[in-house]
């Protein structure tokens, strides 16, 4: 390969071409409205953080609000935002320079794979820096105005920021350019992947795995909780992050201060954040061996189905000499029937073909798990396992066509609108409706009508989110990201308010399902008036 | 079958103007649009392809005003864009099944047409193949298969031969020419002779407006001795690159051959030659852009 014979050199030479490609792609993707969106979505987040709606509460504890204070919450809050947004925003460097054929002019150059790499990691590290930038300069902005007098001291605002997420932003851009050289992680698979990977590193502080602990918040919290047992010894501390208004509403009454000068880094605790760092660039050099290089012949190519080999064989000729003379007015005629139902068809063969044997073998498990498990694990585990598995089906609808670039095709053929668009709708409300027939079967046995109603409505309120957001971004990401998140604290943690999946009888009432079915119409006439527009631009 | 376009306009932002005031009318046979790099006419294919809605006037099929109905005319239409893309995880029977649906094309027979068709643009052999392991070339041949599914009236092909090999341009044009006498066929391409070889008229665009629509015949009799030839010396070349509109040079061994196009003879040693469409093109283009200069 030509590729691998000329390269890994690194020299200041190296380094010095590679620049003008980091600072081309940076430029090029803060410039996107993606990048503003995010960095508004920060912006907003910093703003109820900087004006105590949103924070985090020990009790009736209170401490000043200085600069330790605020650079610490902004760094903690911003590192939990970005560790999981921040990563569906960078992760498209690559894909990009794929799709817009990019990555092809680039392979035929001296630039080596490693180089290419390690520059789209330079550029994820800078575009999840800015953002960082941005958001500890609000902060500076805020405290000078906002403060305690004297609060405001430099080095005390930025420590946190330097330690926890400057480190932890590199974690997230070495992982993203991971994922993308990965060509099984480079898809809707990944995504799903990564969501469970960034949970899991938010939650190790809370449970004590100070290792994985990406946003410091074992650290935080234990150098608070030290602070407060030093003025009050022994006392119990709730800890919670939220809404402050909500939570006051508990019953806290007088505020307790005390004083905190930070959080104490240790040795050890340094050296786990400068391994945030190393980490990342361990997993870009795994991932260089792993990247194809924008080379097809790298790319799994495999015939299809057995059973279409098989009707090779089966052509129709029309009768005459052999195909190089067959001549267009032997080929046989059709009348079209533009019916819905083999559209419906069309859409589930296109959307299916994606999935290994695998997949379909674990879906079979998932519904036979739902027909004979009991009730209680069917509602809490296997319904919400069974809601994730076609995942990419939803996500994919609304934006497959302007993804692949079909959308001339299917523009220009008859109805775009009253088959093209209901028998996408249709098709991923099918999935959804198949995927839970085991519970509906189930519900209906036990006459357990809410709950029926509960599934029912879930079929029709996900594939129509799916659409809605789809068409709106044209891209599968958001939903992707916006469904994992809704299904995690819903489904998963049981945060009532959002469980579309009724995982426990509170969940399920005759408003949200109500609610839900207004959702569902809402963003169907979103998607719909959006589409039209499209098709008229 | 009938199909006009009056006084078509697209505005893309503000006065900027990716076709203005295009009218043409044409039935059955094959009509070739010529024109050099934003004349305007992927934009007046997609108006007709009922993708892109024109900013002003009208588009009839049969007189059916297409602006209005579009699918009146999309269940007639076969298009072939410039840039399509595939489904990567589908291969070519799969992909057209997929196609012919949108086009409510569905059962045994549409099978049995796909398959037919895949032979006729020669990709029976690799049917099972996924589209992304195709060659730039197959792939050009999927679209050109899906622009026939539906047995199109009008049939609309932007650069259909571009990554095709000879021997395939040769077979495409040969079928646009089969399939010119019962249906009308808009041509768009960069090459003059794919258009010399298959078209019954011929429109030149520049700049978002038509300059000529005529037969191949009329459009050559415009350059009809004014076209000559002469060899000159390599230091003479830029002088005439400069004066006159140079439509070919060949190297030989007296020196540089030249033909050029224009209402001058270039030199007391020219002598007329017979004009090719491309010299009638060349011509057309640089008639439009002096024009442009006195303007």
């Amino acid at each position: 390969m030509y590729w691998t014979s000329i390269e890994e050199t690194w020299s200041v030479h190296s380094m010095r071409s590679m620049w003008p490609l980091i600072m081309a792609d940076f430029r090029e993707r803060t410039r996107q409205y993606s990048y503003m969106l995010m960095l508004l979505a920060a912006l907003f987040m910093s703003y109820l953080i900087l004006t105590d709606r949103y924070s985090f509460k020990f009790g009736s504890f209170q401490c000043a609000y200085d600069a330790v204070w605020v650079g610490t919450i902004l760094a903690s809050a911003s590192t939990a935002m970005l560790s999981i947004f921040g990563f569906y925003l960078v992760k498209n460097s690559i894909g990009r320079d794929r799709k817009t054929g990019v990555g092809q002019i680039l392979a035929a150059t001296p630039l080596s794979r490693t180089g290419y790499l390690f520059s789209k990691f330079a550029s994820n590290i800078l575009v999840l820096w800015s953002m960082i930038g941005v958001l500890a300069v609000a902060g500076m902005i805020t405290l000078l105005f906002r403060g305690e007098p004297g609060s405001f001291q430099f080095v005390r605002f930025w420590t946190p920021i330097i330690l926890i997420p400057v480190p932890a932003m590199v974690m997230v851009a070495g992982l993203a350019v991971f994922f993308e050289s990965t060509r099984w992680l480079r898809g809707g698979m990944g995504n799903v992947v990564y969501y469970f990977v960034a949970q899991f590193m938010l939650i190790s502080g809370v449970l004590e795995l100070t290792i994985f602990d990406l946003a410091s918040m074992g650290s935080f919290s234990r150098s608070i909780k030290e602070a407060i047992w030093h003025v009050y010894p022994g006392v119990k501390i709730d800890m919670a992050i939220g809404f402050i208004k909500a939570m006051k509403s508990d019953g806290a009454t007088t505020i307790q201060p005390f004083a905190w000068q930070g959080i104490h880094w240790s040795d050890y605790e340094i050296m786990l954040r400068v391994l945030w760092i190393l980490i990342p660039v361990v997993l870009v050099g795994i991932g260089v061996p792993l990247f194809d290089r924008f080379d097809p012949s790298r790319s799994r190519i495999k015939s299809t189905s057995s059973n279409t080999k098989e009707k090779a064989h089966k052509i129709v000729r029309p009768s005459g000499p052999a195909s190089i003379t067959l001549v267009y007015k032997q080929i046989a005629k059709v009348i079209p029937d533009y019916g819905l139902v083999s559209m419906i068809f069309a859409e589930w063969r296109v959307a299916f073909k994606q999935f290994h044997l695998v997949w379909y073998g674990l879906a079979f498990l998932i519904l036979a798990a739902q027909l004979v498990a009991p009730i209680n694990i069917v509602r809490l585990w296997v319904i919400p396992i069974a809601m994730i598995w076609p995942l990419v089906v939803w996500s994919s609808m609304g934006n497959r066509d302007r993804r692949h670039g079909t959308e001339l095709l299917l523009n220009s053929s008859p109805r775009p609108m009253v088959r093209q668009f209901v028998a996408t709708w249709m098709s991923g409300c099918g999935v959804a409706l198949v995927l839970l027939s085991g519970g509906m079967v189930r519900a209906i046995i036990s006459a357990d009508l809410p709950y029926l109603a509960a599934l029912v409505v879930a079929s029709l309120i996900i594939p129509s989110a799916g659409i809605v957001i789809g068409t709106v971004s044209g891209s599968r990401k958001l939903f992707e990201v916006s469904y994992l998140m809704v299904w995690y604290l819903g489904s998963i943690e049981h945060l009532t308010p959002i469980d579309i999946l009724g995982t426990t009888d509170a969940s399920i009432t005759a408003a949200k399902l109500s609610l839900l079915l207004l959702l569902t119409g809402l963003s169907l006439l979103v998607a719909w008036m959006v589409r039209i527009r499209q098709l008229r631009s | 079958m009938n199909l006009r376009i009056s006084n078509v306009g697209k505005m893309y932002r503000h006065n900027l103007w990716g076709l203005k005031d295009f009218s043409l009318e044409t039935g059955p046979g094959i009509i070739g649009l010529l024109g050099p790099n934003g004349a305007g006419k992927s934009t007046l294919l997609r108006i007709l392809a009922t993708v892109t809605k024109p900013t002003e006037g009208q588009v009839y099929w049969d007189d059916v005003e297409i602006t209005k109905s579009p699918d009146f005319l999309r269940e007639r239409l076969g298009f072939l864009p410039q840039d399509f893309g595939i489904y990567p995880n589908l291969n070519a029977v799969e992909f057209l099944r997929y196609l012919a649906a949108a086009r409510g094309i569905t059962g045994r027979k549409a099978q049995t047409r796909i398959d037919q068709l895949l032979e006729l643009v020669n990709l029976g052999d690799v049917r099972s193949r996924r589209l992304d392991s195709l060659s730039g070339g197959m792939k050009q041949r999927v679209g050109i298969a899906q622009a026939l599914l539906n047995d199109p009236e009008l049939l609309i092909v932007d650069e259909p031969t571009a990554g095709l090999d000879p021997e395939e341009r040769i077979r495409f044009r040969n079928l646009l020419t089969d399939l010119s006498s019962e249906r009308i066929v808009v041509l768009s391409s960069h090459i003059v002779s794919d258009i010399e070889a298959a078209a019954s008229s011929i429109a030149i665009m520049n700049k978002g407006q038509l300059l000529s629509y005529s037969s191949p015949d009329e459009l050559l009799s415009i350059v009809t001795g004014k076209t000559w030839e002469l060899i000159i010396d390599n230091d003479q070349l830029q002088r005439f690159k400069q004066d006159c509109n140079i439509t070919s040079t060949v190297r030989t061994r007296e020196g540089v051959k030249i033909k050029v196009v224009g209402d001058v003879r270039p030199s007391s040693e020219a002598q007329t030659t017979t004009p090719t469409l491309e010299d009638a093109y060349l011509y057309v283009l640089d008639l439009d852009r002096r024009n442009m200069v006195r303007a």
